[in-house]
């Protein structure tokens, strides 16, 4: 596991990869990022939120989800690029 | 602000709070947590800013019915549904004549279609419809239709509140006929054994069977008599914005309320600068409040103003 500051000096580094905003705009993708070696509490709080968000939004009867992709397996990779092109085709 | 919009606007500054609360109890190992939820957090106070500075000023009112006329979020029963929609058009038309005039006893609603609103959208959260003024008069300001939108929220609240001074205080500053509509509007809800929730700009008040049982009570108990007077005095004061007055009359009794829209601001800041404390004779519709035959208030509304020997009369009937 890095030290904390490593850590962060890597996110820092690389924001494309590994901050929510650049990624947005980069990927066209709502990533948020979770550390599993982080805190716990903090863990099952966010789950709790993240589930919130990303599940049926009330006003507009929109469905939305979570999917799964590890990131040490290219094949996850290349279907993960595969779907994120018929988005982008189908997109506004 | 709209109906929706504060509805968005709720929502958004809830998620707020989550997002803070999150915030607040990570540890100096959740880096990449924390950097993700400072963006959203960031993103949600841009989202709450850009709600508070949207309002184009026209009417808009959300209402959400529960109880029995409801199947969850899946439907209302369409008569039930009609009437109140209708019903609650209808005391809004009423509101919207006492705005800018007088409301005769009976006959029909003058100017009606002035009060159209639409149905625009279909809210959950039990089940509910969106209503709109469409088209928007470009001004800055509220429309009068979006103030008697607020006037009908107001008066229903009041209706349902236990506070029984607030309710007589509401009474006194509507027409009868407006007072008979919020009654049958009630009775509706209370007949089919429904709940309903009022969202109106600011105002967001729900209406437990409770409330609107006190509610179709205090209708069938309370009567307002309208009556016109002539009282000598002096003007004491107004507030031009907020429309209102205060009048002291011939045995030193101070009169507080509305003045008649057709009297314009200006008009009542013009007076503040020259004719407080003047001698006056002031033209003025009374509504007398009986809570089972026992008057129990009086509201004043300010019709016109004559200083002798001053100036013309300024009336309105």
């Amino acid at each position: 596991m890095l030290p904390v500051q490593a850590l962060e000096r890597l996110v820092r580094a690389n924001p494309d990869q590994c901050i929510r905003g650049p990624v947005k705009r980069r990927y066209n993708l709502d990533a948020f990022f979770v550390d599993l070696d982080g805190s716990k509490e903090v863990l099952v709080n966010a789950t709790r939120y993240y589930a919130g968000l990303f599940s049926h939004r009330r006003g507009d009867d929109l469905w939305k989800g979570m999917v799964q992709v590890r990131f040490d397996n290219p094949a996850d990779d290349v279907a993960a690029a595969a779907a994120l092109a018929t988005l982008g085709a189908a997109g506004p | 602000m709209t109906s929706l919009k504060k509805l968005d606007r709720d929502r958004t500054v809830a998620e707020l709070a989550s997002v803070e609360s999150l915030l607040a109890g990570l540890t100096e190992e959740d880096v990449m947590t924390r950097l993700s939820l400072e963006d959203r957090r960031e993103e949600l106070q841009r989202m709450v800013a850009d709600l508070a500075a949207f309002d184009d000023g026209t009417a808009s009112v959300a209402l959400f019915f529960g109880g029995k006329p409801v199947a969850g979020q899946r439907g209302v029963e369409s008569e039930f549904a009609g009437t109140a929609v209708a019903k609650f058009q209808d005391l809004v038309a009423k509101l919207l004549v006492q705005e800018i005039g007088d409301l005769g006893q009976r006959g029909p609603v003058p100017n009606k279609a002035a009060s159209t609103m639409h149905i625009t959208s279909i809210v959950r959260g039990s089940f509910g419809f969106l209503m709109e003024e469409l088209q928007s008069q470009g001004e800055l300001v509220d429309t009068a239709l979006s103030r008697a939108v607020i006037d009908a929220s107001k008066l229903m609240a009041a209706f349902g509140n236990e506070d029984e001074g607030a309710f007589e205080t509401a009474a006194g500053e509507v027409d009868s006929r407006v007072l008979t509509t919020a009654g049958e509007f009630f009775g509706l809800l209370k007949d089919n054994h429904a709940t309903l929730r009022l969202v109106a700009g600011e105002h967001d008040d729900a209406f437990s069977r409770h409330a609107i049982e006190l509610a179709v009570e205090r209708a069938a108990t309370t009567k307002v008599d309208e009556d016109f007077d002539e009282l000598e005095g002096q003007l004491t004061g107004t507030l031009p914005d907020g429309h209102m007055f205060e009048f002291r009359n011939i045995v030193g009794l101070i009169l507080r309320g509305r003045v008649d829209r057709a009297i314009s601001a200006d008009q009542l800041l013009e007076w503040n600068l020259t004719r407080v404390n003047a001698d006056a004779k002031g033209r003025f519709k009374i509504r007398r409040v009986y809570k089972d035959g026992e008057l129990v208030r009086e509201g004043y509304t300010l019709l016109g103003l004559e200083f002798p020997g001053v100036q013309h009369i300024e009336q309105h009937t």
